[in-house]
C-alpha cells in the first residue's frame, strides 16, 4: 500500500494523479426508471392494453375492487392483474378466483413496484391485446407516489377508515393521481369522514384529479367507476 | 422506505458511468427539490449502508435542497412554493405548476485517479 495516499498501487508513483476533479453529470436519478416506464408505455400503446396502476395505503380495498371490477368486466373484456406485495400470493390467488389472469410480484423489502419489474412481468404474464391490465402496487401512500410504470393513469384509492385529511398529510401521491376513488362508503354513516372536503383537498393540490366514490363490497357507485374504465377501452 | 432505492439508484448509476475507469469518487453532489418526497437525512443515512463497493466506499454525499417555486397560469407570474398544496399566494388558485423543486439530480462528483 502507498503511504502517501493509502492507494494499492506501490509507493514510488508520482501523486499528481491523485488530483480531484470534478466532473459534471446532471443526472435525473429518476431517468433509469423513466427509461423502463417509456418502454412498457410503447408496448402497452402498440398492443392497445389500457393500464392502470392503482395505489393505496394498506388495506384501502385495491384487492376487493380489482376482485368486484373483474367480475363486472370479464364478459365484455381481457383483464390481467399484476399484483405487487411485499410477501406472499395472496392477493394474485383471490384475483385468480375472481376469473382474471394474474401474476404476483413480490417486492420482499421494496416498498413500491418499479419499471423494470413490470417490463418484465409483462414478458411473463399473457396480456391480449385490446385488453384492461390492472397493477396493484405495494400498499404505501408515499414511494410508489415517485415510480412511474408506464402505466395510462394511476388510480389512488383513499377509504372512508383513514380520514378525510389524508390528501394534505400526503401530497405526493395525490399529486401524482390521476383518478381517485374514495372506497367503502357503506361504512361512512360509522366514521367522522367528510367526502367534499376531502375531494376539496385533493382538489387544492391537483385540480385536474377525477373522483369516484364507491363502495367496493357491497357495488354502490361501481357503475360510474366500470363506465369509465369502459370508455377508456374503447378509446385505445 | 424509499430513499433506500433511491440511494442505491445513485449508486447503481455512478458504477454503470464509471466501473471500467481506474477512479474513486470522493464527493458527489446532489440536488433535491423540497417537493419530492425525500427526506434528505434518510438519504444519507441510506447511502452510508450502501456504500461497500470501492467506487463510492470513500465518497461523502452533499446534498443540496432546492427550494419550490410554483407558476401560476392566472397571474402568469412565479412564486415561491412551500408544499405541494400551497395555492397561489395572490388569486388562491390551486395547483401552480411546479418549476423547480421536483429535482432529484447528480449535480457532480469529485473523482480522483486509483
Ligand atoms: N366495509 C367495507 N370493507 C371493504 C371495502 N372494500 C374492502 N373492504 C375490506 O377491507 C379489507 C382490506 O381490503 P383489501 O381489498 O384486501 O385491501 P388492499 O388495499 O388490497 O390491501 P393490501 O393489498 O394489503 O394493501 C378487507 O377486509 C376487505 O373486505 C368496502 O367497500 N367496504
Ligand atoms: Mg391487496
Ligand atoms: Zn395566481
Amino acid at each position: 500500500m502507498c503511504d502517501t495516499c493509502g492507494c494499492n498501487t506501490p509507493d514510488n508513483h508520482s501523486h499528481n494523479e491523485h488530483d480531484k476533479r470534478l466532473l459534471e453529470l446532471h443526472e435525473d436519478v429518476m431517468s433509469s426508471n423513466e427509461v423502463y416506464a417509456q418502454q412498457n408505455r410503447e408496448y402497452f400503446n402498440k398492443q392497445k392494453i389500457f393500464t392502470v396502476n392503482l395505489l393505496s395505503s394498506p388495506g384501502s380495498g385495491k384487492t376487493t375492487l380489482l376482485e368486484k371490477t373483474i367480475r363486472l368486466l370479464k364478459n365484455s373484456v381481457s383483464v390481467a392483474v399484476i399484483e405487487g406485495d411485499q410477501q406472499t400470493e395472496l392477493d394474485a390467488d383471490r384475483i385468480r378466483s375472481a376469473g382474471a389472469n394474474a401474476l404476483q410480484i413480490n417486492t420482499g423489502a421494496g416498498c413500491h413496484l418499479d419499471a423494470h419489474q413490470i417490463s418484465h412481468a409483462i414478458k411473463e404474464i399473457e396480456l391480449d391485446s385490446n385488453s384492461l391490465l390492472m397493477i396493484e402496487n405495494v400498499g404505501n401512500l408515499v414511494c410508489p407516489s415517485m415510480f412511474n410504470l408506464g402505466e395510462h393513469f394511476k388510480v389512488v384509492i383513499l377509504s372512508v377508515t383513514e380520514g378525510d385529511d389524508k390528501p394534505l398529510k400526503y401530497p405526493h401521491m395525490f399529486h401524482a393521481a390521476d383518478i381517485v376513488v374514495f372506497n367503502k362508503t357503506d361504512l361512512l354513516p360509522y366514521v367522522d369522514f367528510d367526502i367534499e372536503k376531502s375531494q376539496s383537498y385533493a382538489k387544492q393540490i391537483n385540480p385536474k384529479v377525477i373522483t369516484f366514490e364507491l363502495s367496493a363490497k357491497t357495488g354502490e357507485g361501481m357503475t360510474d367507476w366500470i363506465d369509465w374504465l369502459k370508455l377508456n377501452l374503447t378509446n385505445k | 422506505m424509499h430513499e433506500l432505492s433511491i440511494a442505491s439508484s445513485i449508486i447503481d448509476s455512478l458504477k454503470a458511468k464509471f466501473q471500467d475507469e481506474r477512479l474513486q469518487i470522493t464527493e458527489i453532489n446532489l440536488q433535491v427539490g423540497k417537493l419530492t418526497c425525500l427526506l434528505p437525512e434518510s438519504l444519507q443515512f441510506c447511502f452510508d449502508s450502501l456504500r461497500q463497493d470501492k467506487l463510492v466506499k470513500n465518497a461523502t454525499l452533499k446534498i443540496e435542497t432546492i427550494n419550490g417555486t410554483g407558476f401560476c397560469q392566472e397571474c402568469n407570474e412565479k412564486y415561491p412554493m412551500e408544499a405541494l398544496y400551497t395555492v397561489c399566494p395572490k388569486c388562491q388558485t390551486p395547483g401552480m405548476e411546479i418549476v423547480q423543486g421536483n429535482e432529484l439530480k447528480i449535480k457532480s462528483v469529485e473523482v480522483e485517479d486509483v
